[in-house]
């Protein structure tokens, strides 16, 4: 059986969307949410679905997703977010997939209204390029796979990892020697940011993750953002930087800054504050 | 009395149930320990009384011991 785990902290109307979506998976499967400390109806919804309920003493991703590993009864695990919504063929695909690799990850498709701001343009341009980061070996978890047995083997997320988690994971499990693979068939959607500050936000957390993982893991992942300031400067860079090539679209070339900008601030409170991690 | 040392490197994990009464003297007596208590299926007040003990709660909503145990040994630092 594959066990869907979800992390939720205050969510209960993205939650309820997201349930009602995993109803009509076309696979038996088990619901697990995390609930870490909400003060909204998050466990209520989550219980009326039929999940396993599980109440996190502390806000941390990582810690919620191991906890709702710990309470599945599945041999295989299916992590996606409260604000995600899957495609009812997802979990079956999934799984399949995880029948020949211990690892597995699907496309996360941005969605946006039909007239989309300067953020959600941005979003579409270049969120979120899994299959690159899946031939990169990593993945987000907004889409991710992993039999039961490989994630206990690496004693699954690693909680001083708030952000930035899921690459620690999919390295290490690649140190264990377990593969990742490609999934298209499981295919999850994601709402693209509507607003530039959700941009910034996203853009500081980022630059602080991808200095830490830097530091755990030199040469091969992470980024010190603050060393190439260029792409703030020049016109073009920051899209480039997220490999993607400029368009004529100054409302994005906007977004792009901001969040490069962003990225080169967190970096540097990664530095500054040493939160470090090995 | 001078209270023992306890090895930081270890840490308790209990799984409860309903157990208001009886959790009360068993972290009394771990006081100083890092303490997990993992609250399976319980509709009494024993998480608020790990929590005035200081323990780290873990609440499954529903009843499963060894779940229980598995999410406490997650939470455990």
């Amino acid at each position: 059986m594959i066990s869907v785990v979800i992390p939720a902290w205050n969510a209960a109307g993205l939650l309820r969307r997201l349930l009602d979506v995993l109803a009509k998976q076309t696979v038996e499967h088990e619901l697990v949410v995390v609930d870490a400390g909400s003060t909204d109806d998050t466990a209520r919804v989550a219980r009326e679905a039929g999940a396993t309920v599980v109440a996190s003493p502390q806000r941390n991703r990582s810690l919620a997703r191991n906890l709702g590993v710990a309470a599945a009864h599945g041999d295989r695990i299916a992590f996606t977010d409260a604000d995600c919504v899957p495609a009812p063929g997802w979990a079956e695909a999934l799984g399949v997939c995880l029948e020949s690799s211990e690892l597995a990850a699907g496309p996360v498709r941005i969605e946006a209204g039909a007239r989309p701001n300067m953020a959600e343009r941005f979003d579409l341009l270049w969120r979120y390029p899994q299959e690159r980061y899946v031939a990169a070996g990593v993945a987000t978890s907004a889409n991710l796979g992993i039999r039961r047995d490989a994630f206990d083997a690496i004693s699954g997320y690693d909680r001083r990892f708030h952000h930035g988690e899921d690459t620690d994971l999919c390295l290490r499990a690649a140190d264990a020697g377990f593969g990742l693979t490609w999934c298209p068939a499981a295919e999850v959607a994601h709402p693209a940011a509507t607003r530039l500050r959700a941009v910034a936000r996203r853009g500081f957390e980022h630059g602080a993750s991808a200095s830490r993982l830097a530091r755990a893991y030199p040469g091969r992942a992470g980024r010190r953002y603050w060393t190439s300031p260029g792409g703030l400067i020049r016109r073009g860079a920051a899209l480039r930087a997220l490999s993607v090539e400029p368009v004529d679209d100054r409302g994005v070339e906007l977004a792009a800054r901001i969040d490069y900008g962003s990225r080169i601030a967190g970096s540097l409170w990664a530095e500054v504050v040493r939160r470090a991690v090995r | 009395m001078r209270r023992r040392r306890l090895d930081p490197s270890v840490s308790v994990v209990i799984p409860a149930r309903n157990a208001e009464r009886e959790i009360a003297p068993t972290l009394a007596a771990l006081a100083g320990a890092d303490v997990v208590v993992a609250v399976n299926g319980s509709s009494d007040s024993t998480p608020e009384v790990a929590r005035t003990y200081g323990a780290t709660v873990v609440v499954l909503e529903q009843p499963s011991r060894s779940a229980a145990r598995n999410i406490g040994a997650a939470t455990a630092e």
